[in-house]
């Protein structure tokens, strides 16, 4: 069964584990999201599972093969991924910087049909000539949104393509944060698989198939948003005491309503 | 400007160059003339020339010609080196000698002209005019090899750890050239201070085929540069993200820019300037994508020392200035000029 898989993977930075023993499957078809608190050991376990950091046990395989063995060109036609902060160097156009996510060889009629689709995609049509560093934080953030999209589009040969995204709604207003989590939703409705780390606990719930709850390095929960999100689980993530409640959609919670546990 | 009217513009500029390179000086040899005496010496041979044609095709073929060669490939290795260190660093003001080749380079020559001279007079004469340069050639690379040694672990080379390292390794080669210095006579400290400020005088044929594959090796990587250096302004992570191979980038990058520097730094001294100046010209007419940046940044950055020197050969004519004062005299306000009026352009 295809899949973006970490096997009991653990990440060392320096001389702290960041990730321990975490198993973890994206796939096809659904959305997956990663919760929990800041230095729970999220965007570290998206890096293990994007091929940034080599685990220092476990393993991370694509499709049943060690993702060590991909070579980078052949891992980007598989996986995209969108990483929290990206500054550019230099003032890049918009439509400059769309395009360095399409894989070389690409025919310019496809190229050019990849990128007005990808802008397109995330609100940002025709803004293709614009200095990408004279662009707010939000709309930055969509350009490189586009890329990634871009990067997977113009590579389908019919195998399940992963996007990995590390809070892709930070810096977005509410429309734009609802738009990126529909994408998300379009791809995995199209065949792929989708991992997000979201902090927004509410959007989290509404957007994911799976819950993941990490703490401390470690997954500690993880299944359908209904059985993550009780009032014990989030006491333990967060140490935030807060009824957790029921919508017909979902659960829900009311950060107002909340909370902080003495530690 | 579209990129296919800058190539083009950038051409032209060189053609313009080289025209100017080979016709002005001492003795003026105008275009026309100098095309009549091309034309003639590639039907008939140096031999056959007629005798009134003998003088210029002298000039044109043994002195002005090597030269304007080795002005254009130095003036392309530099800015070419520049933008792509500029691109791998991530850093606008980054250029060739943040690697350590020119102290590298500095070290070695001034090493040769006060402890070679022992050795010197041994070689024949021939392989002693060489010296200098070959000496410089190595005193670059080997400095570059050792920074990349250091900056290498697990086998990342690491982009900022390469940067700091360059800074000390450029400290202590100073150091060392100072102490040299410091040793020698007034004869050694002229030659080298003549070399320090750079010269395109002396240029031969054989000087121009030693330094042309080095540049030229530089030159034929740079579609595959292009590509690599247009995502790492993402940062090293999102390149390896869009399916570059990061580790192989950087590695090509310093080896080829190393390689061209120190050929150029070899060929005509230390030249400042042209390697940090030219790609920011370029990268403020036509933006910063490589694919067009790296090719006008060549032709720009050749244009440029040609002029440079034309005006060194003529300011001071018939002594010549060293062509650093030029590039460096001419080329800081203009840069300083277009940075305050682009100002928002380069850095909003």
């Amino acid at each position: 069964m295809s899949a973006l898989e970490a096997k009991s993977v653990s990440v060392r930075l320096g001389d702290r584990t960041v990730v321990a023993q975490a198993s973890l499957a994206i796939r096809p078809g659904r959305v997956t999201v990663l919760i929990g608190p800041n230095g729970a050991g999220k965007s570290s376990l998206l890096a293990a599972l994007a091929g940034d950091l080599s685990p220092s046990q476990g393993e991370v395989a694509l499709d049943g093969m060690a993702l060590s063995a991909f070579r980078p060109a052949e891992l980007a036609r598989r996986r995209a991924v969108l990483t929290q902060t990206v500054e550019l160097a230099f003032p890049f156009t918009v439509d400059e910087v769309v395009r360095l996510g399409l894989p070389q060889g690409l025919a310019r009629a496809e190229a050019d049909a990849a990128v007005e689709q990808a802008l397109a995609a995330v609100d940002l049509a025709g803004a293709g000539p614009r200095s990408s560093t004279a662009m707010s934080g939000g709309e930055r953030q969509r350009a490189h949104l586009a890329r990634v999209l871009a990067q997977l589009a113009a590579a389908p040969d019919g195998r399940p393509r992963y996007l990995l995204l590390d809070e892709p709604t930070a810096n977005l207003d509410l429309a734009h944060q609802l738009a990126t989590l529909a994408i998300a939703r379009r791809h995995a409705d199209a065949g792929g698989g989708v991992l997000a780390v979201l902090h927004d606990v509410n959007l989290a719930a509404m957007a994911a198939d799976e819950l993941v709850a990490m703490k401390a390095g470690r997954i500690v929960a993880a299944g359908p948003p209904a059985a993550v999100l009780t009032d014990a689980t989030i006491a333990a993530v967060y140490d935030v005491a807060v009824r957790v409640g029921v919508a017909p959609d979902g659960p829900f919670l009311l950060p107002q309503t909340a909370f902080a546990l003495k530690r | 400007m579209t990129k296919a009217a800058a190539v083009l513009f950038a051409a032209l500029l060189l053609a313009v160059a080289v025209l100017a390179s080979l016709s002005i000086g001492p003795v003026a040899i105008g275009p026309a003339r100098a095309f009549a005496v091309i034309e003639a010496a590639l039907r008939h041979g140096r031999a056959g020339l007629p005798p009134e044609m003998l003088r210029d095709a002298a000039i044109l073929f043994d002195v002005r010609g090597p030269r304007t060669a080795l002005g254009a490939l130095v003036g392309a290795a530099m800015a070419l080196a520049g933008a792509v260190m500029q691109g791998m660093f991530r850093n606008p003001l980054a250029d060739p000698s943040l690697v350590g080749v020119s102290s590298g380079a500095a070290l070695a020559a001034v090493a040769w002209i006060v402890l070679g001279e022992g050795v010197g007079h041994l070689l024949p004469p021939a392989l002693g005019a060489l010296a200098l340069p070959v000496a410089a050639f190595f005193g670059g690379l080997a400095a570059t090899l050792l920074l990349a040694r250091i900056a290498t672990r697990d086998g990342r080379t690491e982009i900022a750890m390469t940067l700091l390292a360059g800074v000390a390794l450029g400290a202590l080669a100073a150091a060392g050239t100072g102490l040299l210095v410091f040793m020698a006579r007034d004869d050694q400290l002229r030659t080298f201070l003549f070399w320090t400020l750079g010269s395109l005088g002396g240029a031969t044929w054989l000087k121009v085929a030693l330094a042309a594959p080095f540049v030229a090796w530089l030159i034929v990587q740079t579609p595959f540069l292009a590509r690599g250096l247009d995502a790492i302004a993402l940062g090293e992570r999102a390149a390896f993200h869009s399916g570059v191979d990061v580790e192989r980038l950087k590695t090509a990058a310093l080896l080829g820019v190393a390689a061209a520097t120190a050929a150029a730094v070899a060929s005509a001294g230390v030249i400042g300037f042209v390697g940090l100046a030219a790609p920011h010209l370029v990268r403020l007419s036509i933006g910063p994508a490589h694919r067009a940046l790296l090719p006008v940044s060549a032709l720009i950055g050749a244009a440029l020392l040609l002029a440079s020197d034309v005006i060194a050969r003529m300011a001071a004519a018939p002594a010549e200035l060293p062509i650093g004062v030029v590039t460096a005299a001419f080329g800081a306000p203009f840069f300083l000029w277009l940075l305050l009026r682009r100002r928002a352009r380069l850095f909003g």
